[in-house]
């Protein structure tokens, strides 16, 4: 990584986003001869997971075994010695045909060519409106894990989840990791939404799961003090000063929208998605895009995707011997459909 | 309230200089490095700020600089992200009541 703190002019390929897909799209494509930057909006590299804790599985490839933050420091390790420019605290903001990338930093703003692109963009929550969604103390999962597992400050005493997906359950582990009793965790559907692994261990703690229940109202005065749910036909009231939504997540596909680029619904992957082939890549020329901005999935799949991307990339770009890689790109993506069927 | 203990991170704050700053004119001890959101919910200060029409208690919200609900009053500057901007020791921190942008 270059030591300099403003971005060149002109790239090979420019990587937008720094979470698990972009830092490894960016690092398979950084082979000595490309020229390649990262830009990441955040403070440092890593993406969602800086603020986890858990133990994260899929293969050995993909950091099994470790737990979140242990993999955003081993990832920006291994790009602090690649042969990339990695920049945070950037925003790209526009895209034009070309491709040319608009940046904005807190002290330059610039327009920076490239000939390949890969996006990585993630993800973010979805929203849930409900009467006393604006008091003191019902936040969205991931501001509550800034909070807990980055700041080391606790938002109350008593918290209630909404939403058993990955997410929620994740959360309400960690949430009674970090000290604070979880009231209980409130689902719409009749079946638990996440893993059963993730499950097993909020039960394990004894924390509930109330399946076709959902949250009504919060009140309170001056914060959430109270929450009000209904479980099957009954009411139930909860002391909590703390509401945590967990309800679930949707890729980030504005930018693509400057390409002109044709998006797909598919509800299962979060809702709005780009189309993409096989390699990753958009219809827009030497375009790609991976992780969670691709359709809402597990980290590992997102670092499986980066690496295609990045093989994909430079072997578009012209990076390498072309039979090799494409000997690689068919490995990635046996992978890929392995991680995906639960074979690693 | 700060996290007293935890099976997996470290938050005991060894090391770290404790700083004051104040907030409406009260003041607030902090850790050094640490942003103003995260001084103030560490001394249990949830209400951030009254909505400018309604005049309801809002709070900090996602917490890494997107929704513009911690914006406050930062040594006379409006408009500072709270949950962004380090505290540093005496700096006037005032929920910015007055502005409705």
């Amino acid at each position: 990584m270059r030591a300099t703190s403003v971005p060149r002019t002109e790239y090979d390929l420019v990587v937008v986003g720094g979470g698990p897909a972009g830092a490894c799209a960016a690092l398979q494509a950084a082979d000595g001869q490309a020229r390649v930057a990262l830009f990441d909006d955040g403070d440092r590299i890593g993406g969602q997971l800086i603020r986890q804790t858990h133990k994260f599985f899929g293969s050995s490839d993909n950091y099994s075994g470790l737990r979140g933050f242990q993999i955003a420091s081993a990832l920006q390790e291994r790009i602090r010695f690649a042969p990339l420019e990695a920049f945070c605290g950037v925003t790209v903001w526009a895209i034009e045909h070309g491709p040319t990338v608009w940046l904005k930093h807190a002290d330059y703003s610039a327009a920076v060519k490239c000939r390949g692109l890969i996006l990585a963009c993630g993800a973010r929550e979805k929203a849930l409106l409900f009467p006393g969604w604006t008091l003191p103390g019902v936040l969205y999962a991931g501001a509550l894990q800034t909070m807990v597992n980055l700041w080391g400050v606790l938002p109350g005493k008593r918290v209630l989840i909404l939403g058993s997906g990955n997410v929620g359950l994740i959360v309400a582990y960690q949430l009674a990791q970090a000290g604070m009793e979880v009231a209980g965790i409130v689902e719409k559907a009749r079946a638990i939404g996440g893993f059963q692994v993730h499950a097993n261990r909020v039960q394990r703690l004894g924390i509930p799961i109330f399946l076709d229940s959902e949250l009504l109202e919060v009140q309170g005065y001056g914060r959430a003090e109270r929450a009000l749910v209904r479980r099957g036909r009954k009411r139930l009231g909860l002391a909590v000063d703390t509401v945590c939504i967990a309800a679930g997540m949707r890729p980030q596909v504005e930018l693509l929208r400057y390409l002109g680029e044709t998006l797909d619904y598919d509800e299962a992957r979060g809702g709005t998605v780009p189309l993409r082939d096989f390699s990753l890549r958009l219809k827009t020329n030497d375009v790609f895009v991976c992780g969670d901005m691709g359709g809402i999935e597990e980290a590992s799949i997102a670092m499986e995707e980066g690496r295609l991307a990045g093989l994909a990339a430079r072997r578009a770009l012209g990076f390498g011997q072309t039979d090799a890689l494409t000997a690689e790109i068919n490995d990635a993506e046996k992978g890929l459909q392995a991680l995906r069927s639960g074979e690693k | 309230m700060r996290i007293a203990r935890h099976p997996v991170l470290d938050f005991s704050g060894i090391g770290r200089r404790q700083v004051t700053f104040s907030f409406n004119g009260k003041p607030v001890a902090a850790l050094e490095g640490e942003s103003i959101a995260a001084g103030l919910l560490a001394n249990d200060i949830l209400v951030f700020r009254l909505s400018p029409r309604l005049r309801e208690p809002r709070s900090a919200f996602c917490l890494r600089g997107k929704c513009g609900e911690c914006l406050m009053r930062v040594n006379g500057q409006e408009n500072v992200r709270a949950c962004q901007t380090p505290v540093v020791e005496g700096m006037v921190v005032e929920s910015d009541l007055g502005s409705q942008d």
